[in-house]
Order: structure tokens, then C-alpha cells, then sequence
């Protein structure tokens, strides 16, 4: 028999979590339980509404099952937590506590404060994904064709976000797109390389995606309803669905908020390149089902949204199974003070999704045999505001923000701090006066969805637009140099890799002058200041092709030696060099060159003298999204770094060539 | 009959020693010609590499003198930079400058093999002490087609 608890009401301990003083003041009269105020993370509206409570447990857990009020129910939250790496991040400590009918989550939460070795409550709350709608393809091909790539998928000439030749739109400006023709010269993916697509369900047997799937083969060929390969997980084929805590992916359900959205994503990363179908996938392969593999970890369906378990689920999964790339178009909304406005909030309130997040990128779980670290990518959010949505923010992941064809930002991109790169997003709106769905995004949809649009063409492709679209650009830019690195060999660790990743951009600063007329997603007219998204859309447009450059090395600069040369830093930290903030140039390791005084950098030209033959290496650190590091009070950018070669001669040209 | 037999063998004789007849195009690895210019014996696609900077040099001289430079010096693709060149055949002195309007960082004594299969060039800057040699080979289209532009030329249309 378990004895009822005591309820004390006891002086509020010293909270764990980094919250202000007077933040935890506020929040304790405003929940009117000093103790529930002091272990309470997360969104504290979920205290009616949410069906159960998480809690991390530092004890114990059957002594205090066993305890505890018998209308209470307890469950890990993860599966099969073993390894090291599972108890480092104490995933070992998170519980799923549901309660009887009659109680709520509040009440739960208050019987469970007292207990001591529970450390932090969270409720498990649910989070809505965003409206958004899909247009179809109206399918009148008045335009077809490979665009002069060697594959042969049809609608390529309608990517511009793949290759922009100015010719979508009459304000569209060639080049803005993530250049990927020059890249898929190189490399088009690797089946080595597995991205998991957390959002809703990828339709498995669409056919410019069919062969793309990553596939479970112990469950393939295993038995049904069982868990064949022992993960915790049955029948988990191409991935999970964690709303219904079954293998069976639904591409389509109703009532979603997002109809086809999964399955776009997925498109955008890795829909099946050179197959005389459809469209061209970022690292689709070539046709010779040699593309990345896709994992379905399905958080959303319709008539029911996921809760911070089942994302912080999703990504222990897709880590545990083989995904180097978490794509991740879903967040929080942007500088709302509720929703985090900083790392250090967001790593005390995050609970469970933070511990999850920080497991995924753990080095002892890299997938990928040439990074030494799995990759998160996150939208910025479709808010319009001037700093990122969390998780996006985080400064561990990466927060993309979107532009359209005319390489302006969109109306509903979230920019500046917590941003990191820029990505095609689409924008219906590009040319106000005449709205077009082929300046959105075309990829794949699920066959059968027509959206709310009359429908005329193939119902198998359709258009979206969003950071949710920004966001698998580069995931699949990711997905390429992965595959790469594979390709030749290298290793890299995770902060080198994703340095390469940020410095591979194209300059969008210099474009961002005067205004911009367009329209927002609820169709009212907007005037954009470009001037404040100047060195706030990341370290600029991602560019593929760069990406696969630095994969394969960076050539040492030429100096002639006893003059200055003036090094331009957007060959090596992407086109807004001139505008990031600078925060170490370390030249310890070019000692052999003699390197005199402390080299500087201004609008983003380095200037040094190296007054010695020889050759030597300079470090050079800078902030990728912010003129401050995240990880503390506020939000921030995230630190990369790239290594100079330089070799000097005497007689080496000025610009730094060889005669 | 002899008789006949010796004219037809003389008119022959003379038909096969004919010197007025066109000389064939020598190619790549044939010997310049005795009145052959310094200019149109440096022509074409050179090699070069310098263990010591891990460098990789294909350099492409063509007869417009004009001038495409793929170098490599340590990691990573080529880079590609572009120009024109220019020789002084009394002092056989190569110059030239990139399309950035800036010089080359030396001039070079100019030396080439009696095959004209390798070009030596000196840089002045040195004293002329060190010697490059430049091996006559064609520019690969791994190299040509998969490097990265430095110095454009002047029909380049930068995308951004």
C-alpha cells in the first residue's frame, strides 16, 4: 500500500537551472508553489492540457514508483538506454509519469516536487506544428527539361532553387540557388550517408522516392510485430512513427496542419536523380540508386501533435539507427521570452528535447565514418522577426533562414541572431503584382494530395515555401559533403566540418540595399528595410559546390615574401567575410614565415607580412549568425573556424600566383 | 631499257628529295624549326612541380599570347588564373601580367629543349639560380574542367 504524500510547502531550493532571481520569483507566484516553481522546466501552459509529466529522476526510480501516489504511472521516456554516451546525456533519468482520469498534469506535477531525487519536471506538452499549404504543380510543362545536367528528371528547368537561371520569374536573379550543377559533377550522395527527416510521414512509395528510403533489413525480412533487430522498436522499416507509436509511416492523414510536408522535405534532400521522373534531388545520387537513404521519424499526424518526448524520441532513434543528418523544419517561435530567448534559457527549460539534441551530436554516436559527429539542422522559423526560433537559435545546430528567387529575404523569414546560413525557402509573393506558385518550392507530395487549388497536373509534385523548405537545402548540401568525405577518404571533425559548411556561401550583403515590396503568407503588403537583414541572413547563401571545394582541401596561398598581401577571407569564410565579427587570428602555427605584428582583418581582407620563406598554417575564428557567441544570456551566433595555408617565395605575384 | 630504268629512278630521286615541298606541322614533340621564333616554340601546355611547396602547375600558352595558369599548392582543387605573356626574343625574357592587371612576380630567362619538349624557366627574382623545368604535357580535363576560377578573364560573367 502506497502511503499518500504530504504536500510541504517548503522554501523554494536553489533552482539548477540558470533562471534569474526575479524570473523565478515571478514564476513561483505565478504558479503558487515554491517548490513545483523551483523544478518546473518547459512551457508552463501545459499544466491543464498536457496527458502526462515528464521528470528527471537522480535516484532510484522503483523507490519512488513504489511510493509515490498509486494514481501516478511511470515509464522511461527512451528506449534501450545502455551505452555510455545514453547515461552521459542521462537519458537513463527521464520518466513519462501519466496519472488517472480526474487529475491533471498540474496536479501530478505538485504531488512529484517533493520528492527529492526529482530534479526537474517538465510537462509534456504539445506543440502545434505551423500552418502551411500546399500548391499543386499545374502541370501544363510549359517548360521541361534537365536544364543541362546530365540526368533526366523533367522538372529540373523548375528548380531555380537547385539552379536559378533568371528565368523563373522576371525579378528572379540568376545564380541564387545553392549551386548544385557544378557540385553533382563531383558528387550526387552516397547510400552510406542516411538522413533522418523528422516532421511528418515521407510517402514510401512515391515514385521519385521509393528506392531513396532507408530500409531496416532485420525488419524487411523479419517477422511482423516483432521487433526483429531488438531497438526497441517493431516493425520500424523505413523509419518510426512516434504519434502512433508504430512502424507504419502515414504520408497523409487528416486534419494535418501541413499536409505533404515530410514527404517535400525529403524531396528537396534526396528524391532520385537522372530517372526520367519527376524532379532532381540535392544528393539524389545519379540514377544508379546511389543516392542518401531517407529515415522516416514521423512527429506529426493529423488530429495529433507531438509532445517534447516524442521529438526528444525521434532523435535518440535516428541517432541509434544510423542518421548523420537530423533535418529539422519545426520550432518555436521566434524572441518570445516564453518560448526561449537564449541558450542558456532554452538549455534549462528544454529538458528532455535539449539532453536529446545534445546525445544526437554526441562524437561516440557519429554515423559517418568521415565526421566525427552527427549534424542537426533546424529552420529559423517563419515569424519575420529579427532573431531565430529555438532550437534553431541553439548555437549547437545549425538555423537556416530563407530567400527567394530574386536572392532577397522572404517576408516570413526569421533572421539575425541564431541564424547561420541562408537557403532557397520559395516566396509566392516574389513579384507581388503577380503571385506565382513557381516561385515557391517544387519537390514531391504525396499522390492524392491536390491542396486547395483547382488541380490540373501531376499529382505527385507540388509547392511549399518556408524555412521549412530553406532548412533540407542544406541538409542535403550535408548529405553531399558527407558522401564526399566518404568519397575521398577524409575525416573531419564535427566543428571542422560544419566551419567548411558555413564558409561555403555566396554573398548576399551586397544585394541588400533599399527596400523591398512584396507581401506576407497572409497576403497584406510589406515594405522590407533590406538594409536590416544586411549581416543577418548567416554567413550567407550555401553554396554546394564550395562545400565539395573544401571537402577536398584548400590550396595554400602564395606570398611574396617582405610584402603585404591582402587575403580576401570570403574564399575562406564565405561571402559576408566583410561583415562578420572577427574573434581570433592565431598564428602560432606560421612561425617558419616570420609573420610580423598582428594581422588584420577589415571588411573581411586579411593583410599580413610574412618576411620568411617558407610555409605555415594561420587559424582563423569567426561568428557564424550574431556579433556574440550563443551558449549564454542572449542569442547567438556560432563559432567556426578555418586554417590559412601559406607558402612564400620570393618572387610569387602579388595576387598570389605561381609566375 | 637501263637507260630508261636509270631516268625513271633519277626523276624519282629528284621527286622524293624535293625541298620546296611544305614542311608537315611538327606537334607537340617535334623540334622547332631553325627560323621558328622563341614565341611559337613556348607554345602550348606545360607541367611543373615543386615537391618542396607541394605545388602542381599546368600552364597553358597560347598563341594570342594569352595565358592559363592552373596551380595547386598543397591541398584542395586547382585554382585557375588568367592573363597575357609576352617575350623579348633577343634576351629571351618571358613577362607577362594576370587579367587583375597585376605582374607576374618575376620575369623568366627562357631556355627550351632541343626536342622542345621541356621549357626552363629562371625566375630573374632569384638571380636566375633556380631552374624550373617544364615538361610539355597536355592539360588534363580533371584539372581544366574542376578548378576553381582566381583571376577572371575578361569575358567572365561572375554570377554574383
Amino acid at each position: 500500500m502506497r502511503r499518500p504524500l504530504i504536500i510541504l510547502l517548503a522554501l523554494a531550493a536553489i533552482c539548477t537551472s540558470c533562471l534569474k532571481e526575479d524570473s523565478l520569483k515571478n514564476r513561483a507566484e505565478a504558479i503558487g508553489n515554491e517548490v513545483l516553481a523551483s523544478k518546473l522546466v518547459g512551457n508552463t501552459t501545459g499544466a491543464g492540457t498536457a496527458s502526462s509529466v515528464l521528470v528527471f529522476i537522480d535516484g532510484n526510480i522503483e523507490d519512488i514508483a513504489s511510493d509515490s501516489d498509486e494514481r501516478l504511472s511511470f515509464e522511461p521516456v527512451f528506449r534501450n538506454i545502455t551505452s555510455e554516451s545514453a547515461v552521459r546525456h542521462n537519458l537513463h533519468c527521464w520518466y513519462k509519469v501519466t496519472f488517472d482520469d480526474g487529475m491533471t498534469a498540474r496536479d501530478a506535477a505538485e504531488i512529484l516536487a517533493v520528492e527529492k531525487s526529482v530534479k526537474k519536471l517538465q510537462y509534456n506538452s504539445e506543440i502545434k506544428q505551423e500552418k502551411s499549404e500546399m500548391m499543386p504543380y499545374e502541370g501544363a510543362m510549359t517548360r521541361s527539361g534537365n536544364g543541362g545536367t546530365s540526368f533526366d528528371d523533367p522538372f529540373f528547368v523548375e528548380q531555380w532553387n537547385l539552379h536559378n537561371d533568371g528565368s523563373i520569374t522576371s525579378s528572379a536573379f540568376a545564380g541564387a540557388d545553392i549551386a548544385i550543377k557544378d557540385a553533382w559533377t563531383i558528387c550526387a550522395g552516397s547510400p552510406d550517408i542516411v538522413v533522418a527527416i523528422i516532421d511528418s510521414g515521407i510517402s514510401t512509395i512515391h515514385e521519385d522516392l521509393k528506392d531513396c528510403m532507408w530500409v531496416n533489413e532485420a525488419e524487411k525480412n523479419g517477422e511482423r510485430g516483432v521487433d526483429d533487430d531488438g531497438n526497441g522498436f517493431i516493425d520500424d522499416r523505413n523509419g518510426f512513427n512516434f504519434i502512433k507509436n508504430s512502424g507504419s509511416i502515414d504520408a497523409i492523414s487528416q486534419g494535418e496542419d501541413a499536409p505533404g510536408h515530410g514527404t517535400h522535405v525529403a524531396g528537396i534532400i534526396g528524391a532520385e536523380n537522372n530517372n526520367g521522373k519527376g524532379i532532381s534531388g540535392i544528393a539524389g545520387g545519379t540514377g544508379n540508386n546511389d543516392g542518401v537513404r531517407l529515415m522516416s521519424c514521423q512527429i506529426f499526424q493529423g488530429g495529433k501533435n507531438p509532445t517534447v518526448e516524442t521529438i526528444a524520441n525521434a532523435l535518440i532513434y535516428a541517432a541509434d539507427n544510423g542518421a548523420s543528418i537530423a533535418s529539422c523544419s519545426f520550432g518555436s517561435p521566434a524572441g518570445d521570452t516564453f518560448y526561449y530567448d537564449s541558450d542558456n534559457l532554452y538549455k534549462a527549460q528544454a529538458g528532455v528535447e535539449y539532453d536529446a539534441l545534445q546525445y544526437f551530436i554526441d562524437p561516440a554516436n557519429a554515423n559517418c565514418p568521415a565526421v566525427g559527429g552527427n549534424i542537426v539542422v533546424f529552420s529559423t522559423g517563419n515569424d519575420g522577426r529579427n532573431k531565430a526560433g529555438y532550437p534553431g537559435a541553439l548555437k549547437d545546430v545549425i538555423g537556416v533562414a530563407a530567400f527567394a528567387p530574386d536572392f532577397l529575404p522572404t517576408a516570413y523569414t526569421n533572421f539575425g541572431p541564431g541564424t547561420n546560413i541562408a537557403a532557397p525557402g520559395g516566396d509566392y509573393y516574389t513579384n507581388p503584382a503577380s503571385p506565382a506558385t513557381r516561385t515557391m518550392i517544387l519537390s514531391t507530395i504525396p499522390n492524392g494530395l491536390t491542396g486547395t487549388m483547382p488541380h490540373s497536373g501531376n499529382t505527385q509534385y507540388g509547392y511549399m515555401q518556408g524555412t521549412s523548405q530553406a532548412c533540407p537545402h542544406v541538409s542535403g548540401v550535408v548529405a553531399l559533403g558527407m558522401s564526399y568525405a566518404m568519397e575521398l577518404g577524409r575525416k573531419f571533425t564535427r566543428e571542422q566540418f560544419v566551419s567548411m559548411l558555413l564558409s561555403s556561401t555566396n554573398d548576399m550583403n551586397s544585394h541588400l540595399t533599399g527596400t523591398k515590396q512584396t507581401k506576407d503568407v497572409t497576403g497584406e503588403s510589406r515594405l522590407l528595410n533590406l538594409d536590416e537583414y544586411k549581416g543577418n541572413m548567416g554567413t550567407g547563401a550555401v553554396d554546394a559546390w564550395r562545400f565539395l571545394m573544401q571537402i577536398e582541401g584548400t590550396p595554400s596561398i602564395l606570398a611574396r615574401t617582405g610584402e603585404e598581401i591582402e587575403v580576401d577571407l570570403k574564399d575562406y569564410m564565405g561571402g559576408h567575410a566583410g561583415e562578420l565579427t572577427y574573434l581570433e587570428i592565431d598564428t602560432k602555427g606560421a612561425a617558419a614565415l616570420g609573420i610580423t605584428g598582428e594581422p588584420a582583418i577589415e571588411k573581411g581582407i586579411m593583410k599580413i607580412t610574412c618576411t620568411k620563406v617558407g610555409s605555415g598554417k594561420i587559424s582563423v575564428k569567426a561568428i557564424a549568425g550574431g556579433d556574440k557567441l550563443g551558449g549564454g544570456d542572449s542569442i547567438g551566433g556560432m563559432e567556426f573556424s578555418k586554417e590559412i595555408s601559406i607558402a612564400s617565395r620570393p618572387y610569387a605575384a602579388k595576387n598570389g600566383g605561381w609566375l | 631499257m637501263k637507260k630508261i630504268l636509270y631516268t625513271v629512278m633519277a626523276l624519282m630521286c629528284f621527286v622524293c628529295c624535293d625541298k620546296t615541298s611544305p614542311t608537315p606541322d611538327p606537334g607537340p614533340g617535334a623540334s622547332p624549326q631553325p627560323e621558328e621564333t622563341l614565341a611559337a616554340a613556348i607554345i602550348g601546355e606545360w607541367h611543373y612541380t615543386d615537391a618542396s611547396l607541394g605545388a602542381d602547375i599546368y600552364l597553358g600558352l597560347t598563341e594570342n599570347k594569352k595565358f592559363e595558369l592552373y596551380q595547386k599548392i598543397g591541398d584542395g582543387a586547382y585554382h585557375l588564373y588568367k592573363g597575357s605573356w609576352q617575350i623579348d626574343e633577343e634576351s629571351a625574357v618571358l613577362s607577362g601580367k594576370y587579367n587583375d592587371s597585376q605582374a607576374w612576380g618575376s620575369e623568366y630567362d627562357v631556355a627550351i629543349s632541343g626536342d622542345g619538349k621541356t621549357l626552363t624557366l629562371s625566375p630573374k627574382a632569384s638571380g636566375a639560380e633556380e631552374k624550373h623545368a617544364y615538361t610539355r604535357e597536355e592539360i588534363p580535363a580533371s584539372v581544366s574542367e574542376h578548378c576553381v576560377t582566381v583571376v577572371k578573364s575578361e569575358d567572365y560573367s561572375p554570377v554574383f
